[in-house]
């Protein structure tokens, strides 16, 4: 993901996402490597300031290829957090793993997919020019309502 | 079940944020979507997931095993509604592994299916163990939140200590009244010859012996010995026990409950009478008796024992005078660690009880070390030597019974003893 985001980065990014793209792998790795989830979201973090640096130093009109970067990224936190917990003393079943593998590939494409179409929809409003703060904002009360939600159900 | 959100669940909303605050400060609509995706997944996964229904059982094989012995158990599962992963764990004391099957597994479970998962235990230390202490750990397609919860099918198994080797046992001085194996020292009715003498009024005409009658010119008589059993008290010192590093290692309480169980079921085979005194923080006793009952009477008494720490002295008072008659072999088998049981076997020698000490001996156990450490060590096994010159010096025979010895090689020790001492009464 970091190398098809520094090839599709123009000349100005590309060192910015090469520099980014190689922190974000160095953490994954090491947070894989320890275990720890919470390193593996900074990654993500970062992956996704990555192609936000892509967004702002090349500032291009609107840009297609995010519906895939927010599905590979979200494969990237799947198959991590895969990762992670098949290092338990448990025993899957035969075949669990590649199950939980083609699921994750499934949610990817999936994710595409409402990418595309969330992409579309913007288009759609774009000359709105107000649209785009009005989709902000309510993703964003979604966002922590949602919060509210998982903790009211983790709570009870 | 009690639910817990994944670390995916709050990772995946703060990174939506994110994205979504970032969308809003840079004016870009292209990191709404790539947040969309966290968003979509962390609401399907609130949504769409329910809590599971789950029923479990557990099958044991038997409630009785010998130490060593392997047990076939099954868990049962039955889904009332889907469970994409069923983390499941049997929770296992100690002294019980699993020998065939998966603990814990994991499985995957559809709506009303039944499952059972046979596991194959082996249960390598005596006393109790209950099984029956299931954890579960359910979770669905999408994972966002795990409900955890336990099983509570409680299964008391008594593990019963295995068999010592042993071809012969020590031998009581004194004999009781009731019939036995044993061979009396007195001279009465029985099978065994002991000697003659000249007929005297009242001698039953079928123990003149007509041979020696004839060649003496007068009546002579057979005297014979009777058979006889014997009471033995099995002194058990549970004060203190020592214990490798190693914890599948057996400790020296392991091995003397062994022995005493050994000793107890080769005696009441002889159909002597068997007590038992566990003499420790816990003091138990059980009066001497014969019979299967009493068999199973003294094991789930051993089956109880364990080293309860305490600093209450406790002295031969403290055993009640029925649970030591007289003329009783007082067999101990200690590790001769504890000052309080050591003054004890003294005491009980000065009395005038029949003694013999089975040492099961802890210096295999402990390291030698090095340096001071080795001569600590050396101190130690001198001042242990002088022990049991002090026992011995007492008319009590003594054996020592290592780890890698079996216990009829330890016993042989005592029977050497009492073959070439003899006690004197006092």
């Amino acid at each position: 993901m970091v190398v098809w985001l520094a090839t599709v980065a123009g000349p100005d990014a590309r060192r910015a996402v090469a520099y980014l793209g190689a922190l974000a792998v160095a953490g994954l790795a090491a947070s894989i490597a320890a275990g720890r989830f919470e390193g593996v979201v900074a990654a993500l973090v970062v992956l996704g300031g990555c192609y936000a640096a892509i967004l702002v130093i090349d500032d291009p009109p609107l840009d297609g290829r995010s519906a895939v970067v927010g599905a590979s990224l979200l494969a990237v936190g799947e198959l991590a957090h895969l990762s992670l917990a098949s290092r338990t003393a448990v025993t899957d079943e035969a075949g669990a793993g590649a199950r939980r593998v083609a699921r994750v590939a499934v949610l990817a494409l999936a994710a595409m997919a409402v990418g595309g179409l969330v992409l579309a929809l913007v288009d759609l409003v774009r000359t709105g020019g107000i649209a785009i703060e009005l989709v902000g904002a309510a993703a964003a009360i979604a966002a922590v309502g949602l919060l509210t939600l998982a903790a009211r159900d983790a709570r009870g | 079940m009690t639910p817990y959100a994944s670390p995916r669940l709050a990772s995946y909303l703060g990174l939506a944020a994110l994205g979504l605050i970032g969308a809003l400060a840079l004016r870009r609509a292209e990191l709404v979507v790539v947040a969309a995706p966290f968003v979509l997944i962390v609401a399907a996964g609130l949504l769409f997931e329910g809590r599971p229904q789950l029923k479990a059982w557990l099958h044991v094989e038997r409630d009785r095993v010998v130490e060593g012995e392997e047990v076939d158990v099954e868990i049962e599962l039955n889904a009332e509604s889907a469970i994409d992963l069923l983390e499941l764990n049997l929770v296992l004391p100690r002294g019980v592994s699993v020998v065939a099957g998966d603990n814990p597994c994991a499985v995957r479970l559809a709506t009303g299916e039944d499952r059972t998962l046979p596991l194959r235990l082996r249960f390598d230390r005596w006393g109790s163990a209950e099984l029956g202490d299931i954890r579960l750990r359910a979770r669905g397609r999408i994972g966002m939140l795990a409900w955890e919860g336990r099983v509570r099918r409680p299964h008391l198994l008594r593990i019963y200590p295995r068999q010592e080797l042993l071809q012969s046992l020590v031998a009581p001085l004194d004999t009781q009244l009731a019939s036995g194996d044993l061979v009396a020292r007195v001279r009465a009715d029985g099978l065994e010859f002991a000697d003659t003498r000249a007929f005297v009024p009242g001698d039953r005409l079928r123990s003149v012996n007509w041979r020696a009658s004839a060649r003496r010119c007068e009546l002579i008589v057979n005297e014979r010995h009777p058979d006889r059993n014997a009471d033995v008290v099995l002194f058990l010192d549970s004060f203190a026990e020592a214990r490798g590093d190693d914890e599948s290692e057996d400790g020296t309480l392991e091995r003397a409950v062994r022995a005493a169980a050994t000793l107890a079921g080769r005696y009441l085979e002889r159909r002597d009478r068997v007590g038992l005194v566990t003499f420790g923080g816990v003091l138990r006793w059980l009066e001497p008796g014969g019979g299967l009952v009493q068999r199973y009477r003294l094991i789930d008494a051993l089956l109880e024992t364990g080293v309860e720490f305490s600093y209450a002295w406790k002295d031969v008072n403290v055993i009640p005078a029925r649970t030591l008659p007289p003329r009783a072999l007082v067999l101990a088998v200690t590790p001769l660690l504890d000052e309080r049981s050591i003054s004890a076997l003294l005491d009980l020698r000065a009395r005038g009880h029949d003694l013999a000490i089975v040492e099961v001996s802890p210096e295999g156990v402990v390291p030698s070390g090095d340096g001071l450490d080795a001569l600590a060590y050396r101190l130690w096994l001198l001042r242990r030597a002088a022990l049991r010159a002090r026992f011995e010096r007492s008319g009590v025979a003594m054996a020592r019974w290592g780890d890698e010895d079996a216990l009829d090689a330890g016993l042989e020790g005592v029977r050497a003893f009492r073959r070439r001492a003899r006690l004197s009464r006092r």
